[in-house]
């Protein structure tokens, strides 16, 4: 299929007089792609649209060249949704919960039957097939809720939250499932609030922070911007007036702040030769301690939201 | 048309399992409650008259809209109210289909209540209205197996076009209850039993027409059934359920495409 996966265009939806979702432009193809955002970010009623669930306010959304609306039920032969909210189908068997689901979708018999089965086993429930859905963990839940998303092995898989309360196994085999199933050229969207989570299996990232879009891209990307804006170096010691004199003089230095007399915060946008600076002005020992903010997915994450996300 | 049968059996699971069935059942009985107080220090009451005359009325007023709303009702809500309609909406399939599913499953549902709403009293009039001779007692049992068997005719009928309302209700709007409420018991019970030309625009008007043709109840002044001068064949009162019922299930599908799920 040629026409991306994803396709949103000025995706906007409000919820009264509170904004979900502002003019979101994304376009997604293959592989993994994580959704990042904390709670309220609009990651949930992204999914929500994507899957025609709720009415975009403005905007539209294109799934493989297809206009997404309320009821165009034809998309739904090439995506599969796990959605973030809890199964609540509470009296049903989990093999019983995905053959309703397998004949809803068009299979009937033998073939529904066939597709239960290699869904349960991919998400490694086998075991568990009979067991009630109110007797499950909510881990186990959460992997019945995967298994429905991939009853019909669709191209596009879209997993909102789906590690949430899994133990490290089940994350594990539900990460190496993702990750087996985007390598067959086909598309994952996991939108998570844990970074370190999608961090591990992606690094194409689309960040949202009340409803707007933060970043999208390569994660090396977003690391390249932010090594353009500037970056902190946080010094502890004695005598740091003197070294905060000292480094005024320097023009790479955007940003100082004394906070007490024993801590020095310094914003540069050249860390490295700040760095090497400190090392020299600091040579005789007044420097107890030297902290700066690395470039995991957390520190890019609170830098680009400012600090106040999460 | 596999997936339509599927969700209808899910939906009937739903509801008849564990203690499900309970509150429509303790409703569907308390009719007889009311009989047995009747037939044990009533004046030497002539039980297929009672029944016709009080047990029909009151299963249309009372029995039919609260085991339709209590059965109908949780149906949708409950799948609504928790997101869960989603895992349906999100299949191949046109959102009808599984509307269809979930409606014929609460519509069977009902169906339990109906049988101990009818064949109760039933039991406890036939003990009492015993014939002297074997002839004259199989032609009581033939007029008894027509009049419960008519009254529960008109009540599987009735909950068709009222449980089509339910859902739609269901599907519409964020307090069915109200609706449903509003639907079967103003407009259907009340509207229906005011004399006047204006009841034949309630449902209610047509499951009287039925009530008399189906269960033998000729006079026009009969017990609790209002005074209805021309009550409707019953080809019409088919007709009238029909189209309520239909009209109904298609504004619910209508519907289920305008509302969000959140």
């Amino acid at each position: 299929m040629s026409a991306p996966a994803i396709k949103t265009v000025g995706l906007s939806r409000w919820y009264g007089e509170v904004q979900g979702l502002a003019g979101l432009d994304v376009t997604i193809h293959h592989g993994v792609v994580g959704l990042l955002g904390p709670n309220g970010s609009g990651k949930s009623t992204l999914m929500r649209l994507l899957t025609g669930q709720i009415h975009a306010s403005r905007g539209y959304v294109e799934i493989f060249g297809e206009r997404m609306t309320p009821g165009h039920f034809k998309s739904f032969r090439v995506l599969g949704h796990a959605p973030g909210e809890d199964i609540h189908f509470e009296n049903e068997r989990a093999c019983d919960f995905l053959l309703l689901l397998a004949k809803l979708g068009g299979e009937s018999g033998s073939r529904a039957q066939d597709r239960v089965d290699k869904a349960l086993d991919r998400i490694g429930m086998t075991p568990k097939a009979s067991v009630r859905l109110r007797e499950m963990s909510k881990g186990m839940r959460q992997r019945i809720k995967v298994a429905q998303a991939i009853l019909f092995e669709p191209p596009l898989l879209l997993l909102d939250e789906p590690l949430n309360g899994m133990d490290p196994p089940s994350r594990r085999q539900t990460l190496d499932l993702v990750r087996e199933y985007s390598s067959t050229e086909r598309t994952v969207l996991l939108a998570s609030h844990v970074l370190h989570e999608v961090d591990a299996i992606t690094d194409h990232l689309i960040m949202l922070h009340h409803g707007r879009l933060l970043a999208e891209g390569q994660l090396s990307d977003i690391r390249n911007l932010i090594e353009q804006k500037p970056r902190r170096a946080t010094i502890r010691g004695e005598g740091l007036t003197q070294i905060a004199a000292k480094l005024l003089n320097e023009d790479r230095l955007s940003g100082l702040t004394m906070e007490g007399d024993d801590c020095l915060h310094l914003d540069t946008r050249d860390l490295p030769k700040l760095l090497l600076e400190l090392q020299q002005v600091g040579a005789d020992g007044q420097i107890e301690a030297l902290e700066t903010d690395d470039q995991k997915l957390d520190a890019v994450y609170d830098m680009l939201v400012g600090g106040s996300a999460r | 048309m596999n997936g339509v049968m599927t969700v209808t059996a899910f939906a009937w699971r739903q509801r008849v399992r564990g203690l499900r069935l309970l509150a429509p059942l303790a409703i569907a009985l308390l009719p007889s409650l009311v009989l047995l107080l009747g037939l044990t220090f009533g004046n030497n009451p002539d039980p297929l008259n009672l029944y016709r005359r009080f047990l029909v009325p009151v299963s249309l007023y009372f029995v039919l809209p609260f085991v339709t709303m209590f059965v109908m009702l949780p149906v949708l809500q409950e799948l609504y109210s928790k997101g869960a309609i989603g895992y349906f909406f999100t299949r191949p399939v046109p959102r009808w289909q599984p509307l269809l599913g979930l409606f014929l499953g609460g519509w069977l549902a009902t169906i339990p209540a109906f049988l101990a709403a009818v064949l109760v009293p039933a039991a406890m009039c036939m003990a009492v209205d015993q014939a002297a001779d074997t002839e004259t007692m199989t032609n009581l049992t033939a007029i008894w197996m027509q009049t419960v068997g008519g009254l529960f005719g008109v009540l599987v009928l009735a909950s068709l076009a009222y449980g089509a309302l339910c859902l739609l209700f269901g599907v519409w709007s964020k307090k069915p209850i109200l609706w449903s409420f509003f639907a079967l018991f103003i407009w259907g019970v009340l509207f229906g039993t005011l004399p006047g030309d204006g009841q034949m625009w309630s449902l209610h008007y047509y499951l009287f027409g039925l009530a008399r043709e189906w269960c033998g109840i000729t006079e026009i002044w009969t017990g609790m059934f209002p005074p209805v001068e021309n009550p409707p064949t019953v080809f019409v009162s088919l007709m009238g359920l029909g189209i309520v019922m239909v009209a109904s299930l298609f504004l619910a599908a209508f519907a289920a495409r305008q509302r969000d799920i959140l």
